[in-house]
């Protein structure tokens, strides 16, 4: 299943606002999380790859269903963007708490398991 | 020279197109039965569906990791009123090369109740499992965790906490040989110092003449006048074979080790439609409850895992454990997004994470599916969220015992964090529903359940499929029920035994 660039850049933009660039020293600035995410749902089964994209579109369009307005995630401020995903992290509705937690455990993984970033981290005892 | 016998059939083809005797799968019990069959002289394949891993190419990073030891890259998961994701390796050594390598023997109560139940007593007698596990132990070089060396600091808190409310535990026997505490047994072990039948049972049979194949995935069994005589399906990988069908025979008898769920499914898709096929699929589902201490626990040091409690395995029916969650995969569970979530990923050093595995009573179901491959139906019963729910208090208790100043408690419906014992009441609001707690599913049983009773089992009691010659199953699906405890070793135990009998 290929990503649209559109989803693609939506990956980015929720996964600036989960972990902020500057987080662990910047290590994570210049991820390109679009094309992660992308190859993610190229190598999954397609209903979890189904599942990936699914999850980008319930964070980006959630502004709609929680608060009532026609505005979109990227529309937000970084506050009201992580605001935003701490809501949909405790939502009592499971399918969207579990598609919320199924996002940020995707982004996690994509992002904070390169080596200088576990370094950081202080993970492993890697050097370097 | 074994070197050689392990194949990539994506390359090369299949070595063979008749022998005594093909596996299906290189897992626990699929490399169990191989290492007897092999050794007694009989002309042996394994046929594997995943890769086989050079252990220098294996790195740090959990993402790659699963994407390419595990099944379905780690995106497996047991449908019901919650989704509970499922990890099985699929891989040469199959699940035994991304796990803990944590060795228990089968408990004799249990044993005791396969016995009167199921009537396995014949078929899996006491004394012949006993050699066997003795046996394994030796070969697989069953050791405790050592103090100091392999061990690390959230062990150390485990086993004050668990002192501290009097719940009886120990440093945990692996199965290793030269541990360096890499702490990356779910990353497939960098050293092969972890004792995976890739890297034990596998070899012996290749010594002894055994081929084992990698990226060949069985989907068929071809059956003949009630006598299973051979395997069909597709060679897998990227190598200039892959996508060829391949037929193999079997003079003597086909062995499906394929891992809960997958050989249940192999046998429905080989036309086998017994009443209790693909039923009874229980397991240990587990979740972990975090504490957050003020020195740094650093759970990326030592072994995988290196303490367990296992005093309240009679009593609630759970065992818990410490385990180096890979860092990353521990941070999504770490509350918050954006700057609050930025400063609880620098205190990632701090947290130790302690599991539970609950000895279910629920039973699950397990069917081929169009859509989606294996389908698994999994729900816990109430009583199940009882015991899990008392199960993750008492692991905060302990927590606070070895000096945590918060507890992340993980499920929904009560706060994030604990911050006193005083706190701890609270999980008795924690709602019993399984969809409020993160829990995941790792040991895996039933499907192909045995018993003497064709009426109501797969197998029988020397795991021949019931009504078909040459069709054995031995693998954890033949398990009538849940063990309590960490299934590999019995598993080994359980196919050597079948194993040496049908060597003869
Ligand atoms: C993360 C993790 C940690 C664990 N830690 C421990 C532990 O510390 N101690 C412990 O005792 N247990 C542990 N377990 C459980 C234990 O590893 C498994 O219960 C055990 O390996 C199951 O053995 P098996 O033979 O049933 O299947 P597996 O070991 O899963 O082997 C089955 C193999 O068959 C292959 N296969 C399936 N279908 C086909 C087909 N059609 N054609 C060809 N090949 C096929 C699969 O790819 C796989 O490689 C852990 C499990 C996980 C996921």
């Amino acid at each position: 299943m290929t990503l649209a660039a559109h989803e693609r850049r939506w990956a980015t933009v929720i996964a600036g606002a989960l972990i902020p660039p500057g987080a662990l020293g910047g290590r994570l600035a210049g991820i390109d999380v679009g094309a992660r995410y992308a190859a993610e749902c190229a190598r999954s089964p397609w209903h979890a790859a189904l599942l990936l994209r699914a999850t980008l579109y319930i964070a980006w369009l959630a502004p709609i269903f929680l608060y009532g307005r026609l505005r979109t995630f990227g529309s937000l401020d970084a506050l009201g963007q992580a605001s935003l995903l701490e809501r949909l992290l405790a939502h009592r509705v499971y399918v969207l708490r579990m598609a919320a937690m199924f996002l940020k455990l995707t982004l996690c993984t994509l992002v904070l398991g390169d080596e200088p970033t576990l370094k950081q981290i202080g993970a492993y005892r890697l050097t370097g | 020279m074994s070197a050689a016998r392990f194949i990539d059939a994506s390359h090369s083809g299949l070595p063979v197109d008749e022998v005594d005797f093909v596996i299906v799968g290189s897992g626990a019990g699929g490399g169990a039965a191989a290492r007897i069959l092999a050794a007694s002289g009989a002309r042996v394949v394994v046929l594997e569906e995943g890769p086989h891993i050079d252990a220098r190419t294996l790195g740090t990073n959990a993402g790659a990791s699963m994407a390419r030891l595990f099944r379905a890259g780690g995106k497996q998961a047991a449908f019901g009123r919650a989704t509970t994701p499922i990890l099985q390796g699929a891989c040469v050594g199959g699940t035994t090369f991304v796990n803990s390598a944590i060795v228990w023997r089968l408990p004799e109560k249990i044993l005791h109740h396969w016995h009167e139940r199921f009537g396995l007593a014949d078929g899996l007698p006491q004394r012949a499992l006993d050699d066997a596990a003795t046996i394994i132990e030796d070969e697989l070089s069953a050791r405790p965790v050592v103090e100091g060396v392999t061990s690390n600091r959230q062990d150390l808190l485990l086993r004050t906490g668990a002192n501290a409310i009097g719940v009886e535990g120990r440093f945990i026997h692996r199965y290793e040989k030269g541990c360096r505490g890499s702490s990356r047994c779910l990353h497939g072990c960098p050293h092969e110092a972890k004792q995976s039948t890739a890297v034990t049972s596998l070899r012996r049979a290749a010594a002894d003449g055994a081929h084992v194949v990698a990226h060949v995935r069985v989907r068929k069994i071809e059956r003949k006048g009630g006598r299973a005589v051979a395997v069909t399906g597709r060679i897998g990988g990227d190598g200039p074979e892959a996508g060829q069908p391949f037929r193999l025979a079997a003079r003597r008898a086909v062995i499906v080790a394929g891992g809960v769920i997958q050989s249940s499914n192999l046998l429905w898709r080989s036309g086998a439609r017994m009443a209790h096929l693909g039923r009874h699929f229980m397991s240990h589902p587990g979740t972990a409850v975090m504490g957050l201490y003020p020195a740094r626990v650093d759970a990326w040091t030592g072994a995988s895992q290196g303490y367990e409690a296992f005093g309240m395995r009679d009593t609630l029916g759970v065992k818990f454990e410490s385990i180096n969650v890979p860092p990353e995969v521990t941070a999504a569970r770490l509350p918050g997004a954006g700057a609050r979530f930025a400063e609880r990923l620098a205190e990632l050093p701090y947290v130790a994470n302690w599991s539970v595995a609950l000895r279910a009573d629920a039973e699950g179901s397990i069917r081929p599916s169009l859509w989606f491959g294996d389908l698994v139906r999994y729900d816990l019963v109430p009583h199940d969220l009882e015991r899990l729910r008392d199960a993750m208090r008492t692991l905060a208790s302990m927590h606070f015992a070895a000096g945590a100043r918060e507890v992340l408690t993980g499920v929904s419906g009560l706060p994030e964090t604990l911050r006193s014992p005083d706190e701890l009441e609270l999980f008795a609001r924690a709602p019993l529903d399984p969809r409020a707690y993160s829990l995941i599913m790792t040991h895996l049983f039933g499907g192909c359940r045995a018993g003497r009773d064709p009426s109501t089992s797969v197998v029988d009691p020397t795991l021949k499929v019931h009504g078909v010659d040459g069709l054995y199953v031995m693998d954890a699906s033949v398990f009538p029920t849940n063990t309590g405890v960490n299934p590999q070793h019995s598993i080994m135990s359980v196919a050597t035994v079948a194993a040496t009998r049908l060597a003869g």
